[in-house]
């Protein structure tokens, strides 16, 4: 079936100033559209503000009229929803400027999006201002000594950027339409810039006609332009054919309790070292472990925003069962591994009482408190214990001092989750050892 | 008895999941970066859609033009994307797309603290975009209510077609703790209304045509079978632009009224009230549970005490905070804030009652034992 048009033509004529090139882009629009004859419910035209974006009311085709800007990422959430769409966008310079960033990333990603950016060098619709495209040293409203800036060139930067179509044309050239067919037609993404007259404001402040269109078009670097690459995939097929390299499963082991437990009351554990000591997934083995044992465990983690360098704290409450207390501020026990550790974590310190612990590397005392200290010896283990096991290593010994909870659950709270590290761990586990704690 | 060890993040991701989230679009941020890795990996090993914008403006728009070709949408940030998300949502509300964004507060203003805990953007939640419209507020008491509540986001978004602000904090979505599975519960789910054709207007699609201002207009997806029109300025019931004020006002009073004369749907709360109790205590997001213990701690001790947990923060949950004001004499309500929230309590307060805003603003937490000797000393 050939369709007669897809622009509402009982709606006509358009609302836009006598003169003004809108209407005949529109028209051109339409014209390309019928020589391609797609089905008006596959497309969707996405608009947003200026005067183009009054244009997506004259279409007989699905629409969306948006924000300042952001038509281009409307159309992709489209175009990712419904593959199957063609989607035409219509955008000004202004919007170009504002959404300029949504222009790039969706070149860069070679989405399926026709855009026509209809750059008639300033924002016609709050006053003749300029905008990312005002050449330099034309007039506008907002810059009537001369715009002080260069214009932004957008087929050449998007070109630059992934696009795989790019063109730009003025609204009178005989060959916008074969180009605007071509843009409709294509697979990925493309862009036309249509060069445009605006007679209420660019046109009267710069005395503007067809011949001094073709000086600007000279002079100002905006020659014709048509680019396209073949081959490359469209970003919502290739979203949809392209595998997780290393899926994650989501889902966390269930924890049925089987253990005993030997805990009296609640206990607040702190385990302060530096990133890198694989400190926060330690105490969630250790909380697991105590699940596994009946228990009931909250943990708590804090560390800068630079994750890889730095202190790196996990606070643990292991209770008989769900307590609400807030923040720990005085530990039952207290585990200090690294300089970083003491210079977060040393503040607890003076707040701790004599029936508490503090375990703290030799090195690092003398530290004031009450509570009950150990120096944390691991010249005593014949072994050198890297940085990244130290935090496992030290709790495996506490777990064998402090008797909370039985070593069988901790080995099951290993076994969880299939870690590459498993072995070296059962074997650092076998070798841990209250004999690195010395009282001080 | 099954347990797990988990964080709030991972029980929202699977929660969003299984109420049939089928669009993410989201930007990283902490404390929000967990939640937009897994959203990113799990919803493309499903099959669904995913993507990362490049920054949260795009990210929303994605996700408004996904949900008006269909899709379940769902954007997540903290504070800062918020801010940023701040217009879309007037989109949202005015082409009446249903959106879940999922806000996982950290300490403000500006980049504030990216890692510090706050509850402090829970008027700005309610507020958060020009207009004066209501705005649907969840936040959830406790892990295990996450579950529920996200499914619940979902639902009240889609059947009221409006956008919805599942407001969590970086305490609740980045503590892990040992969480009962059979707690865990999704509830029905409900999704949009789609137009099958209508009775007064034939089988001709009116996108946003109503017979009575509190009702929800059908939908129908872009690349629909009949032609559609959605748009983010204002319109008359075809969704073309429009300024006569007959038109202009039915939309605006629809708007609200959708929301408010629909709230018995929204309202999520809990009420624990204890007949004769002078003192009520309210509580939301992470000190949900402490104000539990709060009150067991003053039940133990021999006094009467009311306990009303809200989850639906906006709009209020009216009738049920009337119910629990009956008689009381002081209501205490503990926020990580500077006492936003006892704001929009303090108009339901009558001649008598007062209220004490216990409050905290240093990036910890208050505990039960803070919470009641502050009370005493009042």
């Amino acid at each position: 079936m050939k369709r007669a048009t897809y622009l509402d033509e009982r709606k006509k004529p358009f609302p836009f100033c006598p003169g003004c090139s809108h209407g005949k882009v529109l028209e051109k629009i339409n014209e390309a559209l019928l020589k391609l004859n797609p089905d008006p419910k596959k497309i969707v035209v996405v608009s947003d503000i200026g005067c183009i974006g009054l244009s997506d009311q004259w279409f007989l085709t699905h629409a969306l009229h948006g924000l300042h800007g952001r038509s281009v990422a409307y159309a992709q959430g489209i175009k990712l929803s419904k593959p199957e769409l063609k989607i035409i966008v219509l955008m000004g310079d202004g919007a170009s400027g504002i959404g300029g960033h949504h222009l790039l990333s969706a070149a860069r990603r070679n989405i399926g999006l026709s855009v026509f950016l209809c750059n008639n060098f300033n924002y016609g619709m709050t006053g003749g201002q300029h905008s990312v495209t005002t050449p330099e040293n034309y007039l506008t409203s907002s810059s009537l000594q001369g715009n002080l800036e260069e214009a932004l060139k957008i087929p050449e930067t998007l070109y630059l950027n992934g696009a795989t179509f790019v063109a730009r044309r003025a609204y009178y050239d005989r060959d916008l339409i074969s180009v605007m067919a071509e843009a409709i037609a294509h697979e990925g993404f493309s862009l036309v810039e249509i060069l445009e007259s605006c007679p209420a404001y660019f046109g009267s402040y710069n005395a503007f006609s067809k011949q001094e269109m073709e000086k600007l078009i000279s002079n100002k670097g905006l020659d014709r332009k048509y680019q396209k690459v073949n081959g490359k995939q469209e970003y919502t097929q290739k979203y949809f054919k392209t595998k997780l390299k290393k899926p994650v499963p989501l889902s966390s082991p269930s924890l049925v309790p089987r253990h005993k437990n030997f805990l009296g009351k609640k206990l607040d554990i702190v385990i302060a070292g530096s990133a890198g000591g694989k400190i926060i997934s330690t105490v969630s083995i250790l909380a697991r472990a105590a699940i596994l044992s009946g228990l009931y465990a909250r943990q708590r983690d804090d560390y800068p925003v630079t994750v890889r360098s730095g202190y790196s704290i996990s606070f643990l409450t292991l209770g008989r069962d769900h307590t609400e207390t807030g923040d720990i501020t005085s530990p039952d026990i207290l585990l200090i591994l690294s300089q970083d550790g003491l210079n977060r974590a040393g503040q607890y310190a003076p707040k701790m009482r004599a029936n508490q612990q503090i375990y703290i590397m030799g090195d690092l005392l003398p530290i004031k408190s009450r509570a009950k200290k150990f120096a944390i010896n691991l010249d005593k283990t014949n072994r050198h214990i890297s940085k990244k096991n130290m935090a496992f290593f030290v709790l495996g010994s506490l777990l064998k001092q402090e008797k909370m909870l039985p070593l069988e659950a901790f080995k099951e709270a290993i076994q969880l989750r299939p870690l590459d590290d498993q072995d070296e761990k059962f074997l650092l586990l076998e070798k841990s050892s209250p004999i690195i704690f010395i009282p001080a | 008895m099954a347990f797990e060890f988990t964080d709030g993040t991972t029980l929202m991701v699977r929660s969003c999941i299984l109420s049939g989230c089928n669009f993410y679009a989201g930007y990283p941020i902490s404390p929000a970066s967990k939640f937009h890795l897994l959203m990113m990996t799990e919803m493309a090993q499903m099959g669904r859609i995913a993507i990362q914008g490049e920054d949260e403006i795009a990210s929303i728009s994605m996700a408004i033009g996904a949900s008006l070709s269909g899709k379940k949408a769902l954007t997540a940030s903290s504070g800062p994307g918020l801010s940023l998300y701040s217009e879309s949502i007037g989109f949202a509300l005015m082409a009446e797309v249903p959106l879940v964004i999922v806000i996982i507060q950290r300490m403000g203003p500006a980049t504030g603290g990216a890692t510090t805990n706050l509850e402090a953007d829970v008027q700005f939640a309610r507020w958060v975009t020009s207009g004066g419209l209501p705005m649907v507020v969840l936040c959830p008491g406790s892990p295990e209510s996450i579950f529920g509540l996200m499914n619940h986001a979902f639902n009240v978004s889609e059947t009221l077609r409006t956008p919805v602000i599942f407001l969590t904090s970086k305490e609740m979505a980045l503590s892990k703790e040992r969480i009962d599975s059979r707690k865990l519960l999704l509830g029905k789910i409900h999704d949009r209304k789609e137009f099958q054709g209508n009775r007064s207007r034939g089988k001709k699609y009116i996108p946003f045509n109503i017979d009575k201002l509190s009702d929800i207009p059908d939908f129908l997806p872009l690349g629909a079978n009949q032609l559609v029109r959605y748009t983010s300025s204002m319109h008359d019931e075809k969704g073309l632009l429009t300024r006569d004020p007959q038109k202009v006002k039915k939309k605006l009073v629809h708007l609200e009224k959708k929301i408010l004369v629909n709230k018995k749907i929204i309202d999520r709360y809990l009420p624990d009230l204890d007949a004769g109790a002078k003192i009520l205590i309210i509580g939301y997001g992470t000190l949900s549970r402490i104000c539990q213990e709060v009150s067991r701690r003053i039940r133990s001790g021999g006094r009467k005490c009311s306990l009303l947990t809200i989850e639906s923060l906006f709009p209020l949950p009216e009738t049920a905070l009337k119910k629990a004001l009956r008689g009381v004499e002081s209501v205490v309500l503990p926020e990580l804030n500077s006492g936003l929230y006892a704001e929009s309590v303090k108009p339901f307060l009558k001649e008598g009652q007062k209220i004490i805003s216990i409050t905290r603003v240093d990036g910890s937490q208050l505990d039960a034992g803070e919470i009641l000797s502050r009370i005493r000393s009042r």
